[in-house]
């Protein structure tokens, strides 16, 4: 008995002991981890800030206070630009020190290192692209007397300062639960946000789809399902007033039947004989579908068209919602130089939108084509030293990447080719190198350094001159009642016909980009006489007064017919109304649709009335008003006969692959199907599994229409029965950073679907990361939200304070006080006041 | 000595130490005790109460400077427990360490002789 009592309590002991010490597993340590002062208990200590507190810096020059207010938002006031970065850095790495960490990661190709061997194929693949490379190039090819310079190594000695002076009781719960602790910031780093926001924005090697797709149905009819221009053009530079207009001339049909018989015939020469889908060589990150769900919304309206008089001005960027939010709201002041208020990206030495007090801006993502391979030619595909251009051998530049695991050691070691173009891709067993805009220097650091303290439209445009990539669609207006709109960035300039849709010939040296776009022929438009000016990520320009290429493929303009439908309506706008058109639930891609099913079950029941499941169909979706409303119950069905008009129509784009399973090459935009809805018997609409029945579009609709009540009823129940509720199918999901459930924000019902100016993306995590609405008065007021909170710190009171607010479309009025005795004593949440450290400079 | 002053004792020395030193003292104090308390009545019960009564106090003291149960919910389900289950641990933990590190030098002393 005792000998058993013995062993027991030796296992006993033994096992907690090693569980105290060593990570067994997912968990922690549990010694350290449990500690009731120092453990995880510690973050809930520090989930206030305290109330008062100072620190030393010891690179600060001068005395900086910074004063919370009641929704965690730093207000800084600094005694110079340097300064401010400085308390910038530490600021944000006090509140989001884990996220800094994580995204510089993530692009630095080093997540490994922190969160294991899973994470090597995304390492691997970020350092094949070469961002880290260009970001450490790009740093250290600074003046470091420049502006750029200077801020960003402010910033890291802010982001360091925090590091050195925090405690244990400080540490972000996700160290704690990685058993990790944080990495020092390098003033590099902040070149791998601006790299990743390139990536993130600008990495569309849609010439790769095109190839593929080409190679299935010829390159005619690839050119006209991912055509050139928009089929329906709503140009952010307007070119005439009234509504939007088709992108073919007239007469001109958006698939030519010559066209298609070229199609035909490649079909009926495969009969059966397709190669299969090669999964090894699918690229994950093309997914254009997605990639969609990346956009944003601005707009700005005149004096002219306002209630009080004012510009007034919205900006919406829609990217991945995350906890904590890639966005950071924050205050800064220098007396005589900066007094900005907005939000930056944690890493960033600024404010990337937001307002001044005479200057407000919001940008969208041009969707630009900003990237070009080329086939290049080795003199060894296993271990190539050179590749050839006209006929001559250059030298390949390598980097070795070496890939390591938490405990350092070495996971895998890579080698890097660099051609003077650019990364060496391999694409199957061809290697490719990538031109990329986002491999050379952004420009943006300085750029946005220097239009925070513009003091009107001509000043904020002038300043952001400098800025390269990404592009972006940047609307500003000012306190003098103008707007302005420029598609801002590097747009490469190709020899030929211009077009950057094929992989290019490497071994040809008049192969390579000419040059960029100067910047008086980017996409401008200041004042125009409509009064007001909006962008949603559609084509920049008609094609009628355009002939410089600036992509192809453009998503589908539905959220900027929307907002100028909305814009055109009212001639008196307020605050008010911006923040509701944020928010609008109607969409133009239903406006366009609809009609069309139900015209088409009109048609279809007259020639065949005993169909009583299209006529069933046909009646619910008559009753919808077009409002992706959250109590709507009839968008669902609309949008479950959309997917099957997609699947319908573009079944030509669906191939065998090997694992026996269907797989789609891609899918042509809404507005090519919208196009397609002029073309009643293009042979698009012929269903290839029919082999006895030629389709039209009415019997494709009418199929679809039915199909998607079919598939209603399965997945919702009937109609009748509340099942086919908007808020209980589609949902936004806000994942934390390590994608952890109990620190997310899953399923949240939400106002809006695809294509509406608040959309909602079919995985629900991408939407409006930011929501700003300012009117440019002598006083400037500002309302704002986004959704998520001020704090990293899961338990703080400033981790998702926001998100309810956000779902219902509320914004906050921000407080902008000129100096710190200006902001409201009751408003305080926290004081800090930084100083420089005895001894320091 | 009663139980409860032992346990007050004992509870006192591990709050200090676990504080002040860390959380590996808890089985050493354990182990001694098993030695020192070896003819006294349940001296492996005594350190493993006392050592989760300082922790439980430790963590009533974290609930007074944070919302410790917001923690535990975020925390436990990530580490596959009970939305309570990670403030058991935490008292659980320590009651393991000192009382198998107890059991087994009171063990050994009682062979000993």
């Amino acid at each position: 008995m005792r000998s058993a009592r013995i062993a027991i309590a030796t296992i006993v002991l033994i096992a907690t002991l090693v569980a105290g010490y060593w990570p067994i597993g997912p968990l922690p340590p549990l010694g350290k981890f449990l500690h009731p002062r120092e453990g995880v208990w510690a973050v809930a200590a520090t989930a206030r800030l305290p109330r008062e507190a100072r620190d030393e810096l010891p690179t600060l020059a001068g005395q900086v206070r910074v004063l919370y207010d009641d929704r965690g938002v730093p207000h800084i006031f600094a005694g110079s630009v340097a300064d401010a970065a400085r308390a910038l850095g530490y600021v944000v790495a006090r509140d989001r020190l884990f996220q800094l960490e994580l995204q510089t990661r993530a692009t630095a190709g080093t997540l490994a290192e922190l969160l294991g061997p899973r994470l090597l194929p995304a390492d691997r693949r970020m350092r094949a692209l070469g961002l880290s490379w260009s970001a450490e190039r790009d740093f250290g090819e600074l003046d470091p007397a420049s502006t750029a310079a200077v801020v960003v190594t402010a910033y890291a000695e802010g982001v360091n300062a925090w590091i050195d002076i925090m405690g244990p009781e400080d540490l972000p719960l996700e160290y704690r639960l990685l058993n990790a602790q944080p990495l020092r910031w390098e003033p590099a780093y902040t070149y791998y946000l601006i790299k990743r926001m390139g990536y993130t924005l600008t990495y569309n090697p849609h010439e790769l789809r095109r190839e593929r797709v080409s190679a299935v149905l010829g390159a005619e009819a690839t050119e006209a399902l991912f055509p050139l221009h928009s089929p329906i053009q709503e140009p952010i530079i307007p070119v005439q007033t009234g509504g939007p207009k088709d992108g073919t001339t007239e007469g001109e049909e958006p698939v030519p039947a010559t066209v298609v018989a070229t199609f035909e015939r490649r079909k009926a020469g495969m009969s059966g004989g397709v190669e299969p889908f090669d999964r090894s060589t699918f690229d994950p990150f093309i997914v254009v579908e997605e990639r969609g769900a990346l956009g944003s919304n601005n707009w700005a309206v005149a004096p002219s068209r306002t209630e009080a008089g004012y510009a007034l001005l919205a900006g919406d960027p829609h990217l991945e919602l995350t906890l904590p939010s890639i966005w950071y709201e924050v205050h800064i002041s220098v007396p005589n130089e900066l007094d900005i208020y907005g939000v930056t990206i944690p890493g960033v030495p600024g404010v990337v939108i937001g307002f001044n007090r005479r200057v407000a801006w919001s940008f969208t993502n041009t969707e630009a084509d900003v990237l070009d391979f080329y086939d290049e030619t080795l003199d060894d595909r296993d271990q190539p030293t050179a590749y050839v251009v006209d006929g001559t051998w250059r030298p390949l530049t390598r980097r070795i990447e070496e890939f390591r695991g938490p405990r350092g050691n070495v996971l895998a070691i890579d080698t890097v080719y660099y051609t003077h173009r650019g990364p060496l891709q391999w694409e199957g067993d061809r290697p490719r190198s990538l031109r990329w805009t986002a491999l050379d220097e952004a420009g943006s650091i300085a750029a946005l350094a220097d239009a925070a303290g513009a003091e009107s439209v001509g000043d904020w445009m002038a300043a952001m001159a400098a800025y390269r990539a990404p592009p972006q669609n940047m609307i500003v207006a000012d306190w003098t009642g103008s707007i302005a709109i420029r598609s801002t960035g590097r747009f490469p300039v190709r020899p030929g016909d211009g077009r950057g849709t094929v992989i290019r010939d490497g071994t040809r040296n008049d192969s390579d980009w000419l040059g960029f776009l100067t910047v008086d022929q980017l996409p401008l438009a200041v004042n125009p006489p409509q009064g007001f000016l909006a962008s949603a990520n559609q084509e920049p320009l008609h094609p009628d007064s355009n002939t410089i290429y600036l992509g192809a493929n453009w998503p589908s303009p539905w959220r900027a017919m929307r907002i100028n439908q909305l814009l055109r309506s009212d001639s008196a706008v307020t605050p008010v109304d911006m923040q509701r058109f944020q928010l609008d639930p109607g969409s133009a891609r239903a406006d366009r649709f609809v009609p069309a099913f139900l015209a088409a079950a009109e048609h279809s029941l007259s020639q065949v009335t005993g169909d009583d499941e299209l006529r069933e169909a046909a009646q619910l979706l008559a009753q919808w008003d077009r409002q992706y409303t959250r109590d709507n119950e009839r968008a669902i069905l609309f949008e479950l006969a959309m997917d099957e008009l997609v699947r319908l129509t573009w079944d030509e784009l669906v191939l065998p692959s090997e694992d026996g399973e269907s797989r789609r090459l891609s899918t042509p935009g809404s507005a090519v199907l919208a196009d397609l809805l002029d073309q009643p018997l293009s042979v698009w609409w012929d269903d290839g599994a029919t082999e006895d029945v030629v389709e039209d579009r009415d019997a494709i609709l009418g199929a679809a229409l039915k199909a998607g009540l079919r598939h209603a009823k399965e997945e919702h129940g009937s109609p009748e029965d509340g099942g086919w509720r908007w808020a209980g199918i589609r949902h936004t999901n806000i994942h934390h950073l390590l994608r952890l459930p109990s620190l997310s924000a899953l399923a949240l019902p939400i106002q809006g679907g695809p294509g509406t100016l608040n959309p909602s993306s079919g995985s629900g995590v991408f939407g409006a990361s930011w929501r700003m609405v300012v009117e440019l008065r002598p006083d400037v007021s500002a309302w704002t939200i986004y959704p998520g909170g001020q704090s990293g710190n899961p338990v703080s009171p400033w981790y998702r304070d926001r998100i309810d607010k956000w779902v219902s479309g509320e914004l906050d009025p921000v407080l902008f006080p000129a100096q710190p005795a200006a902001l409201d004593p009751d408003r305080v949440a926290a004081d800090l006041t930084l100083r420089p450290a005895s001894g320091g400079r | 000595m009663q139980v409860t002053v032992r346990i007050v004792v004992l509870f006192m020395i591990v709050t200090i130490l676990t504080i002040f030193v860390g959380w590996w003292t808890v089985p050493l104090v354990g182990a001694v005790w098993g030695i020192v308390a070896a003819r006294e009545t349940a001296p492996v019960m005594t350190a493993a109460a006392a050592s989760g009564l300082a922790w439980a106090a430790l963590l009533g003291w974290a609930a007074l400077r944070g919302p410790i149960v917001e923690l535990s919910q975020a925390v436990a389900p990530i580490l596959s427990l009970p939305n309570w289950g990670l403030m058991g641990v935490t008292v659980l933990f320590p009651m393991l360490l000192a009382g198998s590190a107890a059991m087994l030098t009171n063990a050994a002393k009682q062979k000993r002789k």
